[in-house]
């Protein structure tokens, strides 16, 4: 009997992320890359001119994040949830931004819990049909760590005493 | 270079940007100065990684690429078999390939892909993820 092989490479290499037309859907599917460790699908993603605003620090390329930076983030994103507390959206024709808060929960290296809000800005240039991230920027408000109750859906993350109110920062 | 495996090479505090313009489109990737940002140094490493460039290509095997130096020089033989390969850079970013072999310093990849494209200097990461294969036999 003939024999035939036939390999088939499956599931955890899922490959570039299916094709995304609502910005949103990118940011989302951005961040359940990284939860899913999923480094080629968090690549097919992002632009080419990405730079990365993170927390002060700069990544000017999409090489410099993936090289640098993304590892660390798939980590994080393993390690903590994130329960999206509000998103605005923009912008018009091939440039849209996405602008959305956080309440990112969990448990860090030494067992202890995180929980703070983080603000985040997405800018998305669609090219060939496709919405990709040309720049991310993430930070925190001051006293970020909310004490009560957050408003869900619509409503605003409540900020920490003394805080200034968590308002998403400018495109 | 030694493994990085978010070991972080040269682990620099993120410590105030220089005075002046902020230099943010001309910076290529550094290995020796990866520096955590905000939250990177809260959580533990979920997966092996180890983060590397290439230092040299092939050779050619027919049509195909197959194999890579990389500026890790330390790995176990083997260490890396069946972990997922990707590359980081160039022509080739976001290109995921399976390990086949590794040496101390080279990388081979399964049949499945070619590394055709890359080039010294590229980065690369590879992962403790493993890929199923299913061979049918008939």
């Amino acid at each position: 009997m003939k024999r035939a092989a036939l390999a088939l490479s499956l599931a955890v290499l899922a490959g570039p992320a299916a094709a995304q037309q609502i910005p949103t859907e990118v940011v989302d599917a951005f961040h359940s890359a990284l939860t899913r460790q999923d480094t080629a699908g968090a690549l097919s993603l992002l632009a080419r001119d990405l730079i990365v605003f993170e927390f002060g620090l700069v990544d000017p390329t999409l090489e410099a994040y993936a090289f640098q930076h993304l590892p660390l983030d798939m980590n994080f994103a393993a390690a903590t949830t994130w329960t999206l507390q509000t998103r605005r959206m923009g912008g018009s024709g091939d440039d849209r931004w996405v602008i959305s808060t956080y309440r990112v929960t969990g448990t860090d290296v030494n067992n202890a819990p995180i929980d703070s809000l983080y603000l985040e800005s997405v800018l998305l240039t669609r090219s060939g049909g496709n919405f990709r991230i040309n720049h991310i920027h993430w930070s925190q408000p001051s006293g970020a760590t909310p004490t009560g109750a957050v408003q869900g859906g619509a409503g605003a993350p409540a900020p920490a005493p003394g805080a200034a109110p968590a308002a998403p920062p400018a495109p | 270079m030694n493994k990085l495996g978010i070991v972080l090479l040269g682990m620099l505090a993120a410590g105030p940007v220089a005075a002046g313009p902020l230099d943010i489109f001309g910076t290529a990737p550094s290995e020796a100065r990866v520096i955590l940002a905000g939250h990177d140094a809260d959580v533990p490493e979920v997966i092996p990684r180890y983060s590397g460039t290439v230092t040299a290509v092939g050779p050619k095997e027919g049509e195909r690429v197959a194999s890579f130096k990389t500026s890790i020089t330390d790995f176990e033989l083997n260490e890396v078999k069946s972990w997922r390969l990707t590359i980081l850079s160039g022509e080739l970013l976001g290109t995921p390939f399976v390990v086949l072999a590794n040496t101390a310093d080279e990388i081979v990849v399964t049949e499945e892909g070619s590394l055709d494209g890359l080039v010294p200097g590229d980065l690369f990461v590879v992962e403790q993820i493993f890929t199923r294969r299913i061979i049918r036999i008939q």
